[in-house]
C-alpha cells in the first residue's frame, strides 16, 4: 500500500477529508473549529488529570489465572506503551487482550507482575482520570437517553458542571451521533450508535491514555471511517493509544507498533513506521477495451520486476513483487510500455502478511 | 457522597414501571384501608391508628433490591468505578440514595394519613405520635438500607431478594429451635439460665438486622433503654456499609470472557 501511495500520490480516504472535530490535548492550542473549541475547553478542565507526569504504561511480567489457576489468561507478559505512542494487539480470540486490558483498568487484581500507569498503580484514583476505556461489550443503563448517559460520566468524571452540556454535546458531534438521537433512549440505538456512545464516553474527560478494545465493532463502513479518522487526529494531539483490534488494516493505519500476544504472552512485536522491504501481492487491473495489448504482453512486460504470475486474465492479473521499491519499477514499466492500468491494489497489507506468516511458523512448530 | 451516583439510582427506579407501580400501590394501600376504617368505624379517632413504621421497611425493601447487583449484573459498575469515585463514596452514596428514597416516601404516607385524621377530627392536626412515627420510619429506611445494600453487593441482579428470603427463614427456624430448646429444659428442670440469653441475644441480633427500629417515645424521654437500639442501628449501619465497600474492593470485574 505504501508503494502504491508513492506512485499515486496521498490516500484519498473519504474519512480524511470528514468534518470529524479535532480531539485538543491540553498540551496543544485548539484549533479554530467550534467544537474543537468546547473540546479544548474539556482539555483544559481535564487538567485535572495532569497531576502525573506522563510515563507511559509500563507492564512487567503480570500472570493472571482463572477459575483458581486453572485457566492461564496472562502468563509473564511484559510490555511497554510510551507517552503518545499507539499500540495495537493483534492475536487470536482467547489470547488474553481483553484480561490485559482489564488488568490495565484495574479491572482485574493480577496474580503476579506490576502494572504502572504514569507511575502510579492502575486503579489510583489518580490514574484513572488519565485512562479512558472503551469495552468491546459495552453495557448501558439502557433506560438513559445518549446525553444522560454522557452527562453522568462527565459528572462521575468529576468535570464541571458548567461545561457539562457543551462538553458532552462536543464529544457526541466528534463521533457522528447525529443530534436526533441524543434525546432517544440508549435501549433504541443500534449496534454501531452504541458503539458511537461508548467511544465519546471513553473521551469524557479528556484522558491521556485510551484504553480501546474493537472500537468499530458492529460499526457500518461509515462508521469505520470515522473510528480510523478519530483515532488519528487523537494520536496527532498527543493521546497514548492501546488498540485492541481485529481489523488489521486499522491497526496499520493507527499504530506505530504492535504487539502479538499468544496464549497469554507477547510471541512477537513489530514497529510499523519501520520500513520493511517484503512479498507483495497485487492486483492489477487495466483496460482491456482500450488498448491492443494483451495479456502475453503483460506477461512480457511484469515478467522482469514480478516474482510470480499467480492469475492473470484479459484485463486484471495477480502477481506478487519482492518488495515496494519492485512494485514501483512494474507500474513504472507497465505505464512505459503504454499499458492503461486502471487500479493497483495490495492483496493483502503488511500486518496482515505478518498475522498469516506467525500462523503458518506456530502450525508448523 | 457522589450526586451523580443518588440522582441515577432514583432515576433508573423511576424508569422501572414495574417497581413505580408497587411504590403506588404500597402508598395508597395503606391509606385506602386507614380512610375506610376511620370514616366507617364508630371508634372514634386517635393518633395511635396511624400505620406501624414497619411500613418503611417494604417501602426500603423496594428501593433498594438489586440496588448494586443490577448494575453488577449489568455490567455498568465496571465503567463507574473505572472513573475517578472510591468504592466507598460509591456504596455510602447507593445507601444514602436509598434510604432517603424510601424515608420521603413513607414519611410521605404517615404524612397522608396524619392529614385523613386531622380532617376527621382536627385535635389530631398537632399530635405529636406522628412526628414520632415519621421519625421512627426514617430510622429504620436508613437501618434497612444498610442491611440491604450489603446484601445487594454480595450477589447479582436480584438475588439479594433471595439472600433475604433466606435470612428471614433462618430467623423462623432458629425462633422455632430455641422455643423448642426452652420448652425442653423447662420441662427436665434444667438451669436454663444460659439458654435464655444466649436465645435472647440470637433474637436480638436477627431484629436488630432485620428491624432496627428505635422507639421515638422511648428515645425522647431520655431512657437509657433506647440506647440499645440506637446503638444497634449504628452498628449495623456500620457493619453493613464497611462489608460492602470490602466486598466490592475485593470482587473483580471484567469484560472478558470467562
Amino acid at each position: 500500500m505504501r508503494a502504491l501511495e508513492e506512485v499515486t500520490g496521498p490516500n484519498n480516504d473519504p474519512a480524511t477529508n470528514s468534518s470529524a472535530v479535532s480531539h485538543t490535548a491540553a498540551n496543544k492550542p485548539a484549533t479554530n473549529n467550534p467544537a474543537a473549541i468546547a473540546v479544548g475547553s474539556l482539555g483544559v478542565a481535564g487538567c485535572a488529570g495532569g497531576e502525573l507526569k506522563p510515563a507511559g504504561i509500563v507492564v512487567s511480567g503480570i500472570t493472571k489465572t482463572y477459575k483458581g489457576g486453572k485457566v492461564k489468561a496472562l502468563n509473564n507478559l511484559s510490555l511497554e506503551v510510551k507517552p503518545g505512542e499507539a499500540l495495537g494487539l493483534v492475536g487470536p480470540n482467547g489470547a488474553g487482550k481483553t484480561t490485559l486490558l482489564s488488568c490495565l483498568m484495574g479491572f482485574l487484581n493480577v496474580d503476579s507482575g506490576s502494572i504502572l500507569v504514569d507511575g502510579e498503580a492502575p486503579d489510583a484514583l489518580v490514574t484513572r482520570r488519565v485512562l479512558g476505556y472503551l469495552p468491546e461489550r459495552l453495557t448501558f443503563d439502557r433506560w438513559m437517553t445518549g446525553r444522560d448517559y454522557m452527562q453522568y460520566h462527565h459528572e462521575l468524571a468529576g468535570m464541571p458542571e458548567a461545561t457539562r452540556k457543551i462538553d458532552c454535546e462536543a464529544l457526541l458531534e466528534k463521533v457522528e451521533l447525529h443530534p436526533s438521537t441524543w434525546s432517544v433512549a440508549v435501549k433504541k440505538y443500534s449496534r454501531g450508535m452504541l458503539q458511537r456512545l461508548g467511544f465519546a464516553q471513553a473521551l469524557v474527560g479528556n484522558p491521556r491514555y485510551l484504553l480501546l478494545d474493537e472500537p468499530a465493532s458492529g460499526m457500518d463502513p461509515h462508521g469505520v471511517l470515522i473510528v480510523r479518522q478519530l483515532l488519528k487526529t487523537l494520536k496527532e494531539d498527543g493521546l497514548t493509544i492501546l488498540l485492541n483490534s481485529h481489523q488489521l488494516d486499522q491497526i496499520e493505519k493507527v499504530c506505530d507498533r504492535v504487539i502479538f500476544i499468544k496464549s497469554g504472552t507477547v510471541s512477537r512485536v513489530e514497529d510499523l513506521n519501520e520500513k520493511v522491504e517484503q512479498e507483495e501481492h497485487l492486483l492489477i487491473r487495466w483496460l482491456a477495451s482500450a488498448t491492443a495489448l494483451s495479456k502475453d504482453d503483460f506477461g512480457r512486460v511484469a515478467q522482469k520486476e514480478c516474482l510470480a504470475i499467480t492469475e492473470i486474465n484479459s484485463d486484471f492479473a495477480r502477481v506478487s513483487t519482492a518488495g515496494s521499491a519492485a512494485t514501483v519499477n512494474l507500474i513504472k514499466a507497465l505505464v512505459t510500455a503504454n499499458f492503461p492500468i486502471s487500479e493497483v491494489r495490495p492483496e493483502d497489507t503488511r500486518l496482515e502478511r505478518l498475522f498469516i506468516n506467525s500462523s503458518q511458523e506456530e502450525r508448523s512448530a | 457522597m457522589n450526586r451523580a451516583v443518588c440522582i441515577t439510582t432514583w432515576r433508573e427506579f423511576k424508569a422501572n414501571k414495574v417497581r413505580v407501580i408497587l411504590l403506588t400501590l404500597l402508598f395508597l394501600g395503606p391509606i385506602v384501608m386507614f380512610t375506610l376504617q376511620r370514616c366507617g368505624s364508630p371508634e372514634a379517632l386517635n393518633a395511635d391508628m396511624l400505620s406501624h413504621p414497619m411500613m418503611a421497611s417494604f417501602f426500603t425493601l423496594l428501593w433498594a433490591s438489586g440496588v448494586i447487583g443490577r448494575e453488577v449484573q449489568n455490567g455498568t459498575i465496571a465503567l463507574v468505578l473505572a472513573r475517578p469515585i472510591t468504592i466507598a463514596n460509591y456504596v455510602v452514596s447507593k445507601w444514602f440514595a436509598v434510604g432517603f428514597a424510601a424515608s420521603l416516601c413513607s414519611v410521605e404516607a404517615v404524612f397522608c394519613e396524619h392529614i385523613i385524621s386531622a380532617v376527621n377530627c382536627p385535635a389530631l392536626l398537632w399530635a405529636p405520635e406522628f412526628l414520632g412515627n415519621g421519625l421512627e420510619r426514617i430510622i429504620l429506611c436508613f437501618g434497612t438500607a444498610a442491611f440491604l445494600v450489603f446484601l445487594s453487593s454480595l450477589v447479582s441482579g436480584l438475588k439479594d431478594l433471595a439472600l433475604l428470603a433466606g435470612f428471614g427463614f433462618m430467623f423462623v427456624l432458629y425462633s422455632a429451635f430455641a422455643h423448642t430448646v426452652y420448652q425442653l429444659t423447662s420441662f427436665l428442670h434444667f438451669d436454663n439460665n444460659f439458654a435464655l440469653y444466649f436465645g435472647r441475644i440470637i433474637e436480638n441480633l436477627f431484629t436488630a438486622i432485620l428491624f432496627p427500629y428505635v422507639p421515638m417515645s422511648v428515645f425522647l424521654t431520655g431512657s437509657y433503654f433506647a440506647y440499645g437500639p440506637v446503638i444497634a442501628l449504628f452498628t449495623l449501619i456500620t457493619f453493613c456499609l464497611s462489608s460492602a465497600i470490602w466486598v466490592l474492593t475485593h470482587r473483580e470485574f471484567s469484560y472478558a470472557a470467562d
